[in-house]
C-alpha cells in the first residue's frame, strides 16, 4: 500500500523546490524519508542549496538528509563569491579590448534569488556584439592564457539576433554593481525570455532552470514590458508562454498580472509529462556531451547505441525545428528532427569548409 | 596584560560571504573554509585591533540587548585563532586561569543569554566545482571538450 503511495522522484523534486526562490519560502511538503530519497538528485542537479533554503526553517532541518543540503549551500555560497572575482576579471579583460559583453544566466540569474549562492555558479556565459567574437576570443585566450574561468561566448539563442537585434538587447541591458565593478546583464524582459528559451533548448531536464523562470516571473517589476519578454517571433512567444505555464503548474509560481496571451497559453499535457520524465534524470552528469559521432561510427559496438542515444525527445525536436508546442502528435517532428540532424552530420565536413566562424 | 589585549582579525587573502544565518570564510591561501555562527561572526567583526576583550563584550551586549560575559568573547577568540582567522602576530595572551573548553562551554551555556560562538570547518570549494561541463564551443584554444572537461589537445 505504502509502495503504491510512493511519490515519483520528479514530484518530490517539485515539492522540494517549489517557492524556493522566495525570501520566505513555503515549508517543503515532504517527509524526511522522501527528502532522503531525492538528496542525491538535488545535489547532482544543482538544487540542493535551494532545497536547504526551504528546509532550514522547517522541521526537516535536523534530519540526516538535510546535512548534505546545507553542505551544498555552503559550498555554493563560497563558489559564487569566488566566481564574482572571475567575472570582474573577465569583464576587465574584455573591456580593455573594447568589447562590452552582456552576462547571461549564472551570476545574472542568481540575482533573482534572496542570496546569490542559492543558484549554483556555472561557467561565465557571455553575449557579445556581432563581429566582436575574434576580439573577445583574443582578449580572453590570447597568446598567454589570461582568463582562468570557463567562459562561453557561443549562444545559439542569440545567434540569429544580428546587429539590429543586438542593439535593442544592449539598449535594454542593465549595469549591476559587483564589488568595485559594474557588470552588464540582460534587461529583465530579455532575461526572462532567455531563461525560458534556454530551459526548452535543453528539454527542461534540470528543475532548477524552471526555478529561474519562476523567480524571474515573480520578481518582474510592475512596469515590466511583457511584449518584449514574449518577443516578436510567434513560435518563441508560444515557447515563452508555455515555459511560464510550466513554472506555474509544476513549481507553483504566482503572477496575477500576466498578459492575456500568456494566461491563455497552456502547456500541452504531453509537454508537462515530458518535463517530469526529464526530471527523472536531472543531474548534469547524465547529460554530459556524448562521444563524437565520428568516433562512435568507427567502432561497430558503439555505433548502434550512439544512434539510439541521439533519438530526440519531443521538446528538443519541436525546438530544433522551431515548431510551437501544440496538441498534435510528436512522432513526426521527432522523425523530422532526427533526419535533419543526420543530414547535418553527413554534410558537416562540407559546411565546415565553406562557412567562416565569425558573423 | 590580558585586559589590554586588543584582538585583531585577519582580513587578507580571505573571501567572506555573509549569509542569512551565518558567515562563511574561505582562506584562499590555506584552501580552508569555515562557517561562523552569528555570535562568532560578531566577535570577529569587532576584532579591529582597537577594542579590548571587555569592550568587545560590551559592544556585543549593546547590539544584542543582553549581558555578554568576557569569557564568551574569549571562547570565540580561541576558535578564531585555531582556524587562523586572527591576524598573524596577534598577541593573544594565555588565559590567567585556564579552564577546559568543555567546562567553559558548560558554564557559559547556563549563563549566556546569547548563543555560544561556534566556528566550524566546512568543505572548501574547488574551481572545478564552480564550473558546468564544457561543450564543443566553450573550451579555450589548445584544449578540447572531453566528457565535459576542457583537456589539453593531444592528451
Amino acid at each position: 500500500m505504502r509502495e503504491a503511495n510512493r511519490k515519483a522522484a520528479p514530484a518530490l523534486l517539485a515539492a522540494a523546490l517549489a517557492g524556493s526562490w522566495r525570501d520566505s519560502p513555503p515549508a517543503p511538503a515532504l517527509a524526511a524519508d522522501e527528502l532522503a530519497r531525492i538528496v542525491p538528485l538535488l545535489v547532482g542537479a544543482g538544487g540542493a542549496a535551494r532545497a536547504w533554503w526551504k528546509v532550514r526553517r522547517s522541521s526537516l532541518r535536523d534530519c540526516a538528509a538535510a546535512d548534505a543540503l546545507r553542505e551544498a549551500y555552503h559550498a555554493q555560497a563560497l563558489q559564487s563569491a569566488l566566481q564574482e572575482r572571475e567575472i570582474e576579471h573577465v569583464f576587465s579583460l574584455l573591456r580593455s579590448a573594447g568589447v562590452e559583453p552582456v552576462l547571461l544566466k549564472g551570476w545574472a540569474a542568481a540575482g533573482l534569488y534572496p542570496e546569490r549562492g542559492l543558484r549554483p555558479p556555472g561557467d561565465i556565459d557571455l553575449c557579445i556584439r556581432p563581429g566582436q567574437y575574434e576580439a573577445a576570443k583574443a582578449a580572453l585566450w590570447g597568446p598567454e592564457r589570461k582568463g582562468t574561468a570557463l567562459t562561453d561566448l557561443n549562444h545559439k539563442e542569440f545567434a540569429r539576433l544580428g546587429h539590429a537585434g543586438w542593439d535593442g538587447l544592449y539598449a535594454r541591458s542593465l549595469l549591476v554593481p559587483l564589488n568595485g565593478s559594474r557588470i552588464r546583464v540582460l534587461g529583465r524582459e530579455d532575461q526572462l525570455r532567455f531563461l525560458c528559451l534556454h530551459l526548452l533548448r535543453h528539454s527542461a531536464y534540470r528543475p532548477v532552470w524552471l526555478c529561474d523562470v519562476a523567480a524571474a516571473l515573480e520578481s518582474a517589476p510592475a512596469d515590466f514590458a511583457w511584449g518584449v519578454a514574449l518577443g516578436s517571433d510567434a513560435t518563441e512567444r508560444n515557447w515563452v508562454a508555455c515555459a511560464l505555464n510550466l513554472a506555474r503548474r509544476l513549481l507553483g509560481a504566482r503572477r496575477e498580472d500576466l498578459p492575456e496571451e500568456a494566461c491563455a497559453t497552456r502547456a500541452p499535457a504531453w509537454l508537462v509529462a515530458e518535463v517530469l520524465r526529464q526530471w527523472e534524470r536531472p543531474c548534469t552528469v547524465d547529460h554530459l556531451p556524448r562521444e563524437l559521432m565520428t568516433v562512435s561510427l568507427g567502432r561497430p559496438s558503439r555505433a548502434l547505441p550512439a544512434l539510439l542515444a541521439r533519438w530526440p525527445d519531443p521538446i528538443r525536436a519541436a525546438v530544433g525545428l522551431r515548431l510551437p508546442f501544440g496538441d498534435g502528435p510528436r512522432l513526426p517532428s521527432q522523425i523530422a528532427f532526427y533526419s535533419v540532424r543526420t543530414a547535418d552530420f553527413l554534410t558537416s565536413p562540407l559546411r565546415r569548409k565553406r562557412l567562416p566562424r565569425d558573423d | 596584560m590580558a585586559e589590554h589585549y586588543m584582538p585583531h582579525a585577519r582580513r587578507s587573502k580571505l573571501v567572506v560571504r555573509e549569509l542569512a544565518d551565518e558567515t562563511l570564510v574561505y582562506d584562499v591561501e590555506g584552501h580552508r573554509a569555515h562557517c561562523l555562527n552569528p555570535t562568532a561572526a560578531l566577535v570577529w567583526g569587532l576584532c579591529d585591533g582597537e577594542n579590548t576583550v571587555s569592550r568587545i563584550a560590551e559592544k556585543m551586549g549593546e547590539r544584542l540587548s543582553a549581558r555578554v560575559p568576557d569569557e564568551l568573547v574569549r571562547l570565540a577568540l580561541d576558535q578564531l585563532a585555531d582556524r587562523g582567522l586572527l591576524a598573524p602576530g596577534d598577541p593573544r595572551p594565555a588565559m590567567a586561569n585556564p579552564v577546559s573548553r568543555r567546562a567553559m562551554i558548560r558554564r557559559l551555556g547556563l549563563a549566556a543569554a546569547v548563543a555560544l560562538p561556534l566556528v566550524t570547518s566546512i568543505i572548501s570549494p574547488t574551481p572545478a566545482m564552480a564550473q558546468s561541463p564544457c561543450n564543443e564551443t566553450s573550451c579555450p584554444p589548445g584544449t578540447t571538450c572531453q566528457a565535459g572537461v576542457c583537456e589539453p589537445d593531444g592528451v
